[in-house]
């Protein structure tokens, strides 16, 4: 239990800091992590759907 | 210490002196936007409420559009640009590395807003918020929403910038505090709303000034990746301020530091995919994309915003229930400090963000419910349960511990501050609901006229609609109300309130002005106080709140499952 305004895990001692909370650490890995599922999944994945729409045929 | 920075009399925090100054200018400029927008949306209501129907057609669509780029973009955004510079510099004791750059950041934000407002308040922007091609508003409008957006994507560097110098100069160790984290979260997907920002305003400016086509399925993709995850900075930046105003006002706690941040970092992987389900209806693209960015990943920020939904009420009862307030299942809400408006403002925002907000959310993100739900008043309805109940009143909440710990003040009238939370939640309470029962009957959103009186054909809605509509508009009346309150006290307390001496922390003031949490700060907790020091319950550690979270899951499950009714009663078989 913490207080939410105080920084907290990693600073009692010399031990090894967990993989997760290095990664969790490091805001442009985090960046980059949203950059990339949101421009794969939502922006590019759309705009191939887009891409792929044939031309509807005027009446 | 710098000579340029101050320490707090109250927090003993290391505030620097840009970081101070520029989060008063951003609070100042989001408080005008709140004004502008909020007599924008009065006489928005006074027209749809059909008994009085006061503006012509063309200052309905004007004030729409005005409304909603000061409400979405404007108020929210300058008030986001404050919370990052509090949750980095101020937070973290730390320097702001380049405080030209904070400036004119802040000079271009100001610039891109005066060029929007002139352009929508002229009639040369009568597009709505969403803008959508082929409506074309005049060059202006689209440059001044670029230098807004160029302006706040420096400062979310700037934020990253002051992250890096203060673990370079260990003005803080290990991690940052959970209130950071939430601002990162917030900052990361600032820098990707931004991002498709500029796809999507640069080619539309250009096309406003013919030199390029611009397809309108593609403008839709992109600006709702602006448009939806702006307001995913918001549910970042108020989970944040939850957590904060729980510390502050009962002294609550986080009850599990790896629960919260993962939730956190959900929100960063999924939420802004949720854009998708405003294009759940467009015939451009198939149902795998749909249902992958609204269900699959969407579903993910969902069990983020249900995990916080949990651990801050978690938080602020252990939090109670440590120092002693351990009667009954709810006695840590019937002691808790209801007059402080932090306090009352952090619950409303987290139960009508949660209960309304977050419950038609989900059931509208469904592909096949959405269907009945696209472009009706449910729609407004769900959003103005999330970013005005919940996003607004949180900030509003926190503006009470700003005044006197940034801007060195008392808060004025604060009998009127203690009441205000409730005006403005209650009022948005009953709009948000009574907008989304109107929805249901299926009155159309942005719509000037809903008797259809000059239309070629008759749309004839239930007479219950008269009813629920004149519901809305009373429930919109009262929120207006705690609404101008809001404003009155904070440019009153700002301008002419009452200066703190450097000082002078507040503990133990005995007038008004100042917050419980300010003048009585709840009590440290006893050295090595953790979960086990809790009676056991067999509802668990927080036996309260997991009433409230079963409470909340059944009216989840009722509602979400009335609208598959409603869908069938849409679609009969057989």
């Amino acid at each position: 239990m913490s207080d939410p305004n105080e920084p907290t895990q990693g600073e009692k001692g010399e031990e090894e800091i967990p993989l997760g909370q290095r990664i969790f650490d490091n805001p442009f890995l985090l960046l980059i992590a949203c950059i990339v599922v949101m421009f794969v999944f939502y922006t590019g994945w759309g705009l191939v759907e887009l891409a792929m729409l044939p031309e509807a045929p005027l009446p | 210490m710098s000579a340029s920075m101050r320490t707090c009399p109250t927090t003993g925090l290391k505030v620097d002196s840009t970081a101070d100054a520029l989060i008063k200018v951003n609070a100042v400029v989001a408080t005008v936007a709140l004004l502008i927008g909020g007599v924008a949306g009065l006489l928005v209501l006074l027209t749809r409420w059909q008994a009085v129907h006061l503006l012509d057609v063309v200052w309905f669509y004007r004030l729409l559009t005005i409304h909603g780029m000061n409400m979405l973009i404007f108020f929210i955004l300058f008030f986001e640009m404050a919370v990052l510079y509090f949750a980095s510099a101020v937070l973290l004791n730390a320097r702001v590395p380049a405080p030209k750059v904070g400036w004119a950041a802040f000079g271009l934000m100001v610039l891109g807003t005066g060029i929007v407002e002139w352009t929508m308040f002229a009639g040369k922007a009568d597009v709505l918020f969403t803008s959508y091609v082929p409506l074309r508003a005049e060059p202006p409008y689209y440059l001044g929403i670029i230098l807004f957006a160029v302006g706040a994507l420096i400062v979310v560097g700037h934020f990253f910038a002051i992250l890096v110098v203060a673990k370079r100069e260990q003005s803080y160790t290990g991690s940052v505090p959970l209130v950071t984290f939430g601002a990162v979260t917030a900052a990361v997907i600032a820098a990707v709303t931004l991002l498709h920002g500029a796809l999507v305003y640069i080619p539309t400016w250009l096309w406003s000034m013919g030199l390029m086509e611009i397809d309108p399925e593609f403008y839709r993709l992109i600006w709702w990746g602006l448009g939806h995850s702006s307001q995913q900075i918001n549910v970042a930046a108020m989970v944040a301020i939850w957590y904060l105003l729980g510390a502050f006002t009962v002294g609550g706690i986080v009850l599990n530091e790896k629960i919260s941040r993962t939730a956190f970092v959900l929100y960063i992987g999924f939420i802004s995919m949720a854009s998708a389900h405003h294009l759940l209806v467009d015939p451009g693209f198939g149902p795998s994309w749909k249902v992958w960015n609204t269900s699959y990943f969407m579903y993910m920020a969902v069990l983020a915003s249900m995990i916080h939904g949990f651990t801050v009420p978690a938080g602020l009862e252990a939090g109670q229930r440590l120092r002693g307030v351990t009667q009954g299942l709810f006695g840590w809400l019937r002691r808790a400090p209801w007059s402080d408006p932090g306090f009352s403002s952090l619950v409303f925002s987290l139960v009508i963000f949660g209960f309304v907000g977050g419950i038609t959310g989900v059931t509208f993100g469904t592909e096949q419910i959405n269907i009945i739900a696209h472009n009706t008043l449910r729609i407004p309805g769900h959003f103005h349960a999330t970013v005005v109940a919940g996003t607004a009143l949180a900030f509003m909440g926190v503006t009470y511990y700003v005044i006197p710990l940034i801007f060195r003040r008392e808060v004025a009238f604060f009998k009127m501050a203690r009441v205000q939370p409730y005006f403005f939640a209650g009022g948005m309470f009953v709009f948000s609901i009574a907008m989304t029962f109107a929805g249901t009957f299926g009155v159309p959103r942005r719509h000037w006229d809903v008797t259809f009186a000059q239309a070629p054909f008759q749309v004839q809605f239930s007479p219950a609609v008269d009813l629920v509509i004149g519901v809305m508009a009373v429930g919109g009346l009262i929120g207006i109300l705690g609404g101008a309150m809001y404003i009155v006290i904070t440019v009153w307390s700002v301008f002419f309130g009452r200066r703190l001496a450097p000082d002078e922390s507040g503990l133990g003031a005995e007038r008004l002005g100042l917050p419980l949490g300010i003048v009585s700060p709840p009590k440290p907790l006893p050295a090595g106080a953790d979960e086990s020091m809790l009676a056991r319950h067999p509802l668990g550690h927080v036996p309260g709140t997991m009433v409230l979270v079963l409470v909340f899951l059944v009216a989840f499950v009722v509602y979400y499952f009335v609208n598959w009714k409603l869908l069938s009663d849409v679609w009969s078989v057989g």
